[in-house]
């Protein structure tokens, strides 16, 4: 194609463009970028190009809005940003959904990741695929329900394990685990016979009959008085 | 979920780890709360060894007060402790009225399981011993048997 030719073509083919990429991006500046984006696309490889580009350019355009709605991220306060601690946790969590997504059938697993992750509307998904809003919507819902569901039955089955193993634990520690220790005035003593030794002369003290002891002490009390 | 995990491990922790003698007024005496672990003689003994005892679990701290408000704050201790069981207190106060040097009380808790248990204190004079036992053992009199 000629410089002229495109020339021709290019104010024509502009407006359907910006319609297109208007049905992705809404009325906004963006689509008008994509849409001098394609153009320049188109301008620089015009040697290749041969009438109609029609269709060829609304293509580019229709792929560069997706690229673009891919790429776009909603921007957050950094004032607002939850400490490290929050972070990581959040971080943690999403990480784990997103295992449970990948295990979502192909359908539900591209629609929740559009959606949630890309910020992909109902409505642009559905252009996307070439299928109705209402559709998008509900094996979105779907989708939604299976990985609560499945967060849910991951989070019990870890709970549970962690009983289990407490339990065990406690379990071996009550049937098997003799205990033989002695502290003497801070220090630790764990031999046996030093600690039965210790053990037989507090049992002692308390058992012990005292009465001749306690007689020569209420003496001495009477006394000392 | 990271959280509530750790809030879980936490709560099995304790109620795992709890001591035998924990509810006891006491318990704070054994934990090294009320006289340092540099000034005492603390012994715990679990398990075959004590068969002979017929004990399945034996804690003892002995000390010498340094003065009177660590003897008191002990004696408050267990006193508390025989009030909250009195129907299972079976030994006598007789210590020396006149100079108050000597005193023991010997109580039996409520059972836990099929294990008696027993809680006994002793003073004479600054000398402190607090003793906590598990087991079948049906009575002091019986360990006294034992020990000859």
């Amino acid at each position: 194609m000629t410089t002229e030719e495109f020339q021709q073509q290019a104010e024509e083919l502009r407006l359907k463009l910006i319609s297109i990429a208007q049905k992705y991006l809404g009325t906004t500046d963006e689509a008008e970028d994509i849409v001098q984006d394609t153009m320049i696309k188109l301008w620089l490889m015009r040697d290749q190009l041969t009438s109609p580009i029609t269709g060829f350019a609304s293509i580019v355009t229709r792929n560069l809005c997706i690229d673009y709605l891919r790429k776009k991220h909603p921007t957050v306060d950094i004032t607002k940003l939850p400490d490290e601690e929050d972070l990581s946790d959040d971080g943690e969590q999403i990480e784990q959904m997103l295992r449970v997504i990948d295990t979502l059938p192909s359908t539900q697993r591209t629609i929740l990741r559009m959606h949630h992750i890309q910020g992909m509307k109902t409505k642009e998904i559905a252009i996307v695929l070439g299928s109705s809003e209402v559709s998008v919507r509900k094996t979105l819902s779907r989708a939604r329900l299976i990985v609560r569901k499945r967060l849910i039955a991951l989070f019990a089955a870890a709970c549970l394990l962690i009983g289990v193993s407490m339990m065990t634990i406690h379990l071996m520690k009550v049937d098997s685990s003799d205990e033989c220790v002695a502290y003497v005035y801070g220090k630790k003593y764990t031999d046996q016979q030093t600690v039965l030794a210790e053990m037989k002369r507090s049992m002692g003290e308390i058992t012990e009959d005292n009465t001749q002891n306690e007689v020569e002490q209420q003496l001495n009390d009477l006394f000392s008085n | 979920m990271k959280r509530v995990l750790l809030i879980i491990v936490a709560w099995l922790s304790i109620v795992v780890t709890a001591g035998a003698q924990s509810g006891l007024n006491i318990e704070p005496l054994f934990a090294g709360k009320i006289i340092p672990q540099q000034r005492m003689v603390e012994t715990r003994v679990k398990g075959k060894m004590l068969s002979k005892y017929q004990l399945t679990f034996f804690r003892s701290v002995r000390f010498k007060a340094n003065n009177k408000q660590e003897i008191n704050r002990v004696h408050d201790l267990i006193e508390l402790d025989i009030k909250k069981n009195p129907g299972f207190a079976y030994g006598e106060n007789y210590s020396s009225k006149k100079s108050h040097s000597k005193e023991t009380f010997m109580l039996q808790l409520p059972k836990e399981g099929n294990h008696n248990r027993f809680l006994c204190y002793k003073r004479n004079g600054e000398e402190v011993t607090v003793i906590y036992m598990e087991g079948t053992l049906n009575s002091l009199d019986t360990l006294r048997e034992l020990i000859k």
